[in-house]
């Protein structure tokens, strides 16, 4: 992993690794340890009917869809009641829910939802999708730090795709890159820093720069562009923005090095692929495990994970332009299926 | 989809900022639209691996240059020389050797070619093109038959236009400035089941220099289909009419006076295309081109040697050209090193002109051509590439056109390119069978023979060596230096023979005199940041030539270069500076011009009206004040390019 940062700069991320390697050991295994990791059990209810809260960031599309999906993953199973609230309703009525609405299990839509609840002192347990990942690493730890027992037991769904998932992407779209680039900005640090273990775990040359304002961006680019085969888009409002992006692109273009991105919206605007989860997806995969529950007798979810079900994406213009024979997008979704791990 | 974060960070933050001190990324960082990237379907071989010295004009700088017209555009390209025989008729050579006929050179848009064969050159002010829909502009600084096809002599200038499928969207322009500068466009673009489509209608207009009778007005529509017909295979298809006025000639000429030239030209173009997969693809174009000009008129009274002494003579300049063609590619890669392409084409050229070619009916010359291309990488450092294109043509019989590269990759940062290449120019019509006369009386026993050609003409041919440089330094700092050397011989000229007409000579033409070109040119692009952008263009050229009177030896000037600075102020404005400078010089048909610099200025403002967004530019073209532009050989004024001001106005309705 290549750094742009001076030595001195170097050996303090390399401590504060040491730091956050060993908080997160001590995390997971607290986690281990405590009786309620692998399956979380709630107050034992003799009528098997489950109240779940379904709390919006926003009110947009996106957040319905995340709802629609659910309700099609549980097949209208009547035990289970969803009450889906926007967070801008539930702030205004927090003091009025009174303790028989209480809910068997909160699940936050988006991450302004999940900071609202978790400020709240209340053991209901939380699963907290459409999340990134290392935002909800983040909110976990701190929770962890702040909050006074009674603790919640939270779980998320992650809006990201487990990075094997990605690299496998890459190696069926383009079996000879053997170099992947990477640009991060202090929001993706954890993310890239959590790939360099997949990448060098399988075989990848990873040549990641970070930067730390908008005008170190195209000598980030050029530079990873001039080293790498193929480049993957980290998530980053800094590094990937409505204003940076054509930019971006068009460097590739110019040096034709192919874009891997982490959205549809990414594939339309002339990233080559990516593979993502729709919110529908990701609704899709709560609603399948509430929908299991009710047989147990008890509301319990999964440990933190990534989405189950996603999409892959080519943008066959792209492709042809690149000289490059893709599979039909079908194939390329299966072959990354049988090899799927968890 | 959600709600568009405008400033992604300060998005992040004031979420964030609710409850943890410090930012974290939020789902909106992972759903947020994107901008659509339109060349995205258009890329270009990296200019470290092209064969022959070539420049590249994108989009940003198309806009930057501030430009109405392509050939203004034209002026970055180091080496080509563009001038203004008069407001209507530009003139584009590349390493000299231009006129208004401008022969000796090959100009494509999306492979169609669009050079006239009646009297060659390009009607650049005529063509159904808008510059809004111009994605990229390539030019090949020497000759490239075996890629470009016939005519591809001292270069190439290949354009390409927006793909239907780029642009789903409605915009307009509004350009409104001083010469009377009227334009606007219309584009739009949608999707109706699969099938994508692009329709563009515009028209153009300005009163040309002062004092001279050059207005121009045109109106134009173009349209773009593409429809897949599988997944591996598709059709394209494209049409254009384009109608207007030039206006022609001098106020107090006799023979020349001013005068309305009604032009239509139009094309029909399509293509379809089977990719094999493993980089093979085949594909079947057919393309036609027509151009018609109208150009009837009478002279005022010429004194005549034979009664009744006066004489007005009715002229007639009536043109259509047409070409049809039909060409068969079919690209392969035998391996991941070794790949290429070879194709045939067809083309039936029709000429109806009775004015220059003394008969009414239409003059034919149909073509054969085959051609081949192939690139074997024989290690990570060395490329050789090698093509011809072979050709038959009824007028002039068959020609080969051989070509050979060779790429060396110094450091993967920079590359060495060595070339030879031998092309041909074959006659054009009005070269092999001009016959020009004006009929002094009406069974025309008494005329004045202007133009008559011997015919027998053999093709020009141009055997060109170059030795370049490429290099990017840290990635934003390219560097493209040549040395060439381009050997023309039988250039084909005029020359007055006696006749027994009027006044006893008659204009012939005849395969003459050799030259040689001797140049420098260099390119340095420079991106320190997304904000700004340098482009520097520079060319050094020396012609001898065994012309005795000069004309082929002044035709370029031996210093010439541009400059275009690009910089985003912010978010909103974008400023541009283009600085040109060509030194002394005089066109093949031009009286000797002194050194031309010019500077154009562009400050454009971006806006959002709710759904609307777009800008607002003004542009200042010649902003030094006037400079001293053709000198037509029959004119008794230079045309003088005085400083021009417009302000255009575009939207876009997503």
């Amino acid at each position: 992993m290549k750094e742009t940062s001076s030595v001195q700069a170097r050996n303090h991320r390399a401590t504060a690794r040491k730091l956050r390697a060993w908080a997160r050991a001590c995390f997971w295994l607290v986690l281990l340890l405590s009786p309620w990791n692998l399956v979380y059990a709630a107050d034992i209810k003799p009528a098997s009917r489950y109240t779940v809260l379904v709390l919006l960031s926003h009110q947009t599309d996106v957040y319905q869809q995340v709802v629609e999906g659910m309700r099609v993953g549980m097949h209208e199973n009547s035990r289970i009641v969803l009450q889906t609230v926007p967070v801008v309703d539930y702030t205004k009525r927090t003091g009025a829910l009174s303790q028989a609405q209480r809910p068997d299990l909160i699940i936050t839509v988006g991450m302004e939802a999940a900071q609202t609840i978790l400020q709240e002192a209340s053991d209901t347990p939380l699963c907290m999708i459409l999340i990134p990942r290392t935002t909800s690493e983040a909110l976990v730890r701190e929770y962890e730090q702040t909050s006074t027992v009674p603790r919640r037991q939270i779980t998320a769904v992650y809006i990201d795709q487990p990075f094997q998932r990605q690299l496998r992407l890459i190696r069926l779209t383009l079996p000879q890159s053997r170099s992947l680039g990477v640009v991060y900005g202090p929001l993706s640090r954890e993310s890239a820093r959590q790939l360099k273990s997949v990448a060098d775990s399988e075989k990848w040359d990873l040549h990641a720069v970070s930067v730390s304002r908008e005008n170190e961006l195209f000598g980030a680019f050029t530079q990873v562009l001039d080293d790498s085969d193929v480049l993957l888009a980290l998530p980053d409002p800094l590094v990937y923005n409505q204003h940076t992006t054509q930019n971006i692109l068009l460097e590739t273009y110019r040096q034709r090095k192919p874009l891997i991105g982490y959205s549809h919206a990414y594939v339309s605007a002339g990233a080559l692929a990516a593979v993502y989860s729709t919110p529908q997806q990701i609704g899709r995969q709560v609603g399948e495990h509430l929908a299991g529950l009710g047989d147990k007798g008890g509301v319990s979810m999964p440990m933190s994970r990534y989405p189950k079900y996603f999409t892959v994406e080519v943008n066959r213009q792209v492709a042809q332009s690149l000289g490059l024979t893709i599979a039909a997008v079908t194939e390329l979704q299966s072959k990354i299926e049988e090899t799927q791990e968890r | 989809m959600l709600g568009i974060c405008l400033l992604g960070t300060a998005c992040g933050d004031a979420l964030a900022a609710s409850t943890t001190t410090q930012p974290l990324l939020s789902e909106e960082d992972f759903l947020g639209e994107m901008p659509v990237v339109l060349s995205a379907t258009r890329m270009a071989q990296p200019l470290s691996e092209t064969p022959t010295a070539t420049t590249i004009i994108d989009r940003q700088m198309i806009v930057a240059t501030g430009a109405r017209s392509i050939v203004d555009v034209l002026r970055l390209v180091p080496g080509l020389l563009v001038g203004y025989e008069s407001g209507n008729r530009p003139v584009v050579s590349v390493h000299g050797f231009g006129d208004v006929f401008s022969r000796r050179m090959q100009v494509l848009i999306d492979g169609r070619s669009v050079y006239i064969p009646a009297y060659g050159g390009v009607p650049w002010s005529d063509l159904p093109l808008a510059l809004e829909d111009i994605e990229r502009i390539e030019v090949v600084r020497g000759p490239n038959a075996a890629s470009y096809g016939a005519n591809s002599f001292l270069g190439i200038i290949s354009i390409t236009t927006r793909k239907p499928s780029d642009a789903q969207e409605t915009d307009a322009k509004f350009t409104a400035g001083t010469q009377s500068i009227r334009d606007a466009v219309v584009r739009t673009g949608d999707r109706i089941g699969k099938l994508d489509y692009h329709l563009t209608v515009g028209q153009k207009q300005d009163d040309g220099f002062r004092l001279r009778y050059d207005r121009q007005q045109h109106r134009f529509l173009t349209t773009a289909l593409s429809y897949p017909l599988s997944g591996s295979d598709g059709i394209e298809a494209q049409f254009g009419y384009s109608g207007g006025v030039n206006e022609k000639g001098y106020f107090g000429s006799t023979g020349d006076g001013p005068r309305d030239q009604q032009v239509i030209s139009r094309y029909e173009q399509i293509r379809w295309q089977r990719d094999l997969g493993q980089g093979n693809n085949l594909s079947l174009q057919f393309y036609h081109n027509y151009h018609q000009a109208d150009e009837q008129f009478t002279t005022a009274p010429v004194a005549i040697p034979v009664p009744p002494f006066s004489i007005q003579v009715p002229i007639n300049y009536d043109t259509t050209s047409e070409r049809y063609n039909l060409e068969l590619q079919n690209a392969f890669g035998l391996s991941r090193d070794l790949r290429g392409v070879w194709g045939a084409g067809w083309s039936v050229d029709k000429v109806v002109s009775p004015g220059f070619l003394g008969t009414s009916g239409p003059q034919e010359n149909r073509a054969q051509r085959v051609f081949f291309n192939m690139e074997w990488r024989t290690t990570q450092e060395l490329a050789f590439n090698a093509g011809a294109m072979w050709e038959h043509d009824q007028l002039v019989g068959g020609e080969l056109s051989p070509r050979i590269a060779l790429n060396y990759q110094l450091t993967p940062r920079q590359t060495l390119r060595a070339s030879v290449s031998r092309a041909t120019r074959n006659p054009v019509l009005v070269e092999e069978q001009g016959n020009l006369r004006y009929c002094v009386n009406a069974s025309c026993s008494v005329f004045d023979q202007i133009v008559l050609s011997s015919g027998g003409l053999a093709p020009e041919t141009i055997v060109s060596r170059e030795i370049g440089y490429f290099a990017r330094v840290m990635g934003n700092l390219t560097l493209d230096l040549r040395t060439y050397q381009d050997k023309l011989n039988r250039l084909i000229g005029t020359y007055t023979r006696p006749y027994p007409d009027l006044d006893s000579s008659v204009k012939d033409f005849r395969n003459g005199d050799d030259a040689r070109v001797d140049g420098i040119e260099a390119q340095v692009t420079y991106r320190p940041n997304f904000k700004d952008r340098f482009i520097l263009g520079y060319a050094h050229m020396h012609i001898k030539s065994s012309n005795l009177d000069q004309k082929y030896s002044n035709s370029a000037p031996e210093d010439s270069g541009s400059l275009l600075l690009i910089h985003n102020l912010s978010d909103r404005y974008q400023a541009s500076l283009a600085y040109y400078y060509v030194g002394p010089m005089s066109f093949l048909d031009s009286k000797p011009l002194k050194p031309v610099r010019r500077l154009d200025l562009r400050l454009a403002r971006a806006y959002r009206l709710g759904q609307v967004n777009g800008d607002v530019a003004l542009v200042v073209q010649s902003a030094l004040g006037r400079y001293d532009e053709y000198y037509p050989p029959t004119a008794t004024l230079q045309n003088q390019f005085a400083r021009r001001m417009y302000v255009s106005f575009s939207m876009n309705f997503k």
